[in-house]
C-alpha cells in the first residue's frame, strides 16, 4: 500500500523522520502586559474627615518585591512631598497601572487649577477619574482605585471604582486582595449590618442599629483592626500600614508596623 | 478711513516697525461697523442687550440672532461679523460640555472666556502639526455673561485675544456713545430690573432708528433661571417700561 505522495506509509519499512511530515506544534502567543501585585486597601469618612489607609507590601506570585511600596497618595500638591493636596487616591492591582493613573491624575488636578483658578473638587475629580478611566476601556489600568478628600460641605467624601471606571460614593470601601475579608467587617461595624437594637421588638423581629458617621479615633481603630486580621489570614498582606487622615487642617499620612511573615 | 497700506499688511503676524500687527488692529476697526451691543452686571445677574438692525420691512426680524446661549449659566452677545461669532461661540459651546462631561460641573465664565480667546488668536499659517486655523483675525466681539461660583460676571472679548471683566460695557458703532453714559448710570447698587431699564435707554441713545420692541434685543443671566433670552412678550413689557419711565 503506497501513500497518495508515493511515498512509503509510515506503518511500512524503515520510516525516517526527515521524511514523515509531522504535524507541526500550534504556536501559542501569549501577551501578559498584567501583573497582580498584591495588598490591600481601605477607606472610611466620617462628618468632617475622611481616612484611605493600604498595607505596603508588594508581591509576585509568592514572592515579596518590597515591604516599603506605598499604594496611597496625595493628588495635586504643590511640591514632591505633596504639600498643600486636598485629595488622596489609593490604587490596588496591578503597582505600575497604578503609579500610572497616580502620576496622570495628579498631573490633571494641578493643570485644572493653573486653568481654573481654584482647586480642584472632590465630586470633579471623581467624574475626571472614572473618565480617565473609561477612555482605556479596552486596554484598562488594572486596578482598583479609591479616591478621597472633603466636599464642598467639609464632610468626608469617599469615591470607590473598578477598573473602567464605574463609580459611586460611599461611606466606606475596602479594595484589593484583603477585600473579601476587610468588607464584612466594615459592614458590621461602620454600616451596623445584622446590628440590633435589644429589647426593640418580639422575637427576631428587631429594629436595625441605625448607622451613623464615627469619631476619628475609632475609625482609625478600625482600620488598624481590620489591616491586623486581614495579615493573619492574606499572604499577600503585610508589612506597614500607611494611612493617610484628611481634615479640613490638612493631610496627615501615619505609618504603622504589621507583621512580616 | 484710509490708512495707507505697508509691507506689513501682508503676513498678519508680522510686526510692524512700529510694534503693530495690522490685521489685528483692522480687525478691531471691524468691530466698530457693527450693531451695538451692551451688557450690564449687577449683583442679581447680568443682562445682555442689542440693537437689531432691521434693514428692510421685509426681513424677518426674529432671525437676526445677536445674542446666544453657550451653556445653560452663559450667554454672549456679539458685534462684528456674525459668522465670525458662530466659530467662536461652537467652540465655547464645545469647552463646556466637555468640561461638564469630565468633571461634572460647569465651566467657569472666566474659564470659557479664556477658551473663546485661545481660539481668537489661532490664526495665521499654521504650523506642520497643526490643524487649519483661520487665515485672519476673526471680526467680531463678544460681550459674556455668565454666573457661576463667584456670582454673575461680565466678559468683552476682542479678536486680539484679550479679555476684561467689566460691570457694565458697550461695543459696536455707538460703543463710545454708549460707554460714556453707562459709566454716569452704573452703579453698584442696581437691581436686575433697573439694569434693564439702563439697557435700553443707551440703547435708544445710540440706535439711529426708534427704539421698538422689534429691533432690540435682551437676555439675563442669573442664579435662578441661568441664561435666558426674553421672548416677545418679556421685550414688549421691558421696551413698554422704557417708555414710561423717559
Amino acid at each position: 500500500m503506497t501513500s497518495l505522495l508515493g511515498h512509503p506509509a509510515g506503518g511500512e519499512g524503515i520510516g525516517y523522520s526527515f521524511s514523515q511530515p509531522t504535524a507541526a506544534p500550534v504556536k501559542q502567543h501569549g501577551f501578559y502586559p498584567y501583573t497582580d501585585n498584591g495588598g490591600s486597601t481601605l477607606g472610611i469618612t466620617g462628618s468632617d474627615f475622611a481616612i484611605l489607609a493600604g498595607d505596603t507590601r508588594s508581591t509576585s506570585g509568592y514572592n515579596i518585591n518590597s515591604r516599603m511600596v506605598p499604594k496611597v497618595f496625595k493628588i495635586g500638591g504643590d511640591d514632591e512631598t505633596g504639600e498643600g493636596a486636598h485629595i488622596v487616591l489609593s490604587v490596588v492591582g496591578f503597582a505600575a497601572d497604578g503609579n500610572a493613573l497616580k502620576e496622570r491624575l495628579d498631573a490633571v488636578v494641578k493643570m485644572y487649577k493653573y486653568q481654573h483658578g481654584k482647586p480642584m473638587s472632590v465630586s470633579a475629580c471623581a467624574q475626571r477619574l472614572s473618565t480617565i478611566l473609561y477612555q482605556k476601556r479596552f486596554f484598562p489600568y488594572y486596578v482598583t482605585a479609591i479616591l478621597s478628600g472633603l466636599d464642598e460641605e467639609g464632610k468626608g467624601a469617599l469615591y470607590s471604582y473598578d477598573p473602567v471606571g464605574s463609580y459611586e460614593r460611599e461611606q466606606c470601601r475596602a479594595a484589593g486582595a484583603a477585600a473579601s475579608l476587610i468588607m464584612p467587617f466594615l459592614d458590621n461595624q461602620v454600616n451596623f449590618k445584622n446590628q440590633y437594637i435589644p429589647g426593640s421588638g418580639e422575637g427576631h423581629a428587631l429594629e436595625q442599629k441605625k448607622a451613623e458617621p464615627l469619631p476619628q479615633a475609632t475609625v482609625e481603630q478600625l482600620v488598624r483592626d481590620a489591616f491586623t486580621s486581614a495579615v493573619e489570614r492574606h499572604i499577600e498582606v503585610g508589612d506597614h500600614l500607611q494611612m493617610m487622615i484628611i481634615t479640613r487642617d490638612g493631610i496627615q499620612e501615619v505609618f504603622h508596623p504589621l507583621k512580616k511573615d | 478711513m484710509f490708512i495707507a497700506r505697508s509691507e506689513y499688511d501682508r503676513g498678519i503676524n508680522t510686526f510692524s516697525p512700529e510694534g503693530r500687527l495690522f490685521q489685528v488692529e483692522y480687525s478691531l476697526e471691524a468691530i466698530k461697523l457693527g450693531s451695538t451691543a451692551i451688557g450690564v452686571a449687577t449683583s442679581e445677574g447680568v443682562i445682555l442687550g442689542v440693537e437689531k438692525r432691521v434693514t428692510s420691512t421685509l426681513l424677518e426680524a426674529s432671525s437676526v440672532e445677536k445674542i446666544v446661549e453657550i451653556d445653560q449659566h452663559i450667554g454672549c452677545a456679539m458685534s462684528g461679523l456674525q459668522a465670525d461669532a458662530r466659530n467662536l461661540v461652537e467652540h465655547a459651546r464645545v469647552e463646556c460640555q466637555n468640561h461638564a462631561f469630565n468633571y461634572a460641573e460647569p465651566l467657569r465664565v472666566e474659564s470659557t472666556t479664556q477658551a473663546i480667546c485661545d481660539l481668537a488668536l489661532r490664526f495665521g499659517e499654521s504650523g506642520d502639526d497643526e490643524e487649519s486655523v483661520m487665515s485672519r483675525p476673526f471680526g467680531v466681539a463678544l460681550l459674556i455673561a455668565g454666573y457661576d461660583e463667584d456670582g454673575p460676571q461680565l466678559y468683552h472679548a476682542e479678536p486680539s485675544g484679550t479679555f476684561y471683566r467689566y460691570d457694565a460695557k458697550a461695543i459696536g458703532s455707538g460703543s463710545e456713545g454708549a460707554q460714556a453714559e453707562l459709566q454716569n448710570e452704573y452703579h453698584r447698587s442696581l437691581t436686575l430690573s433697573e439694569a434693564e431699564t439702563l439697557v435700553l435707554k443707551t440703547l435708544k441713545q445710540v440706535m439711529e432708528e426708534k427704539l421698538d420692541s422689534k429691533n432690540v434685543q435682551l437676555a439675563s443671566v442669573t442664579k435662578e433661571k441661568g441664561f435666558r433670552i426674553y421672548d416677545d412678550e418679556e421685550m414688549g413689557r421691558a421696551v413698554a417700561q422704557l417708555g414710561g419711565n423717559q
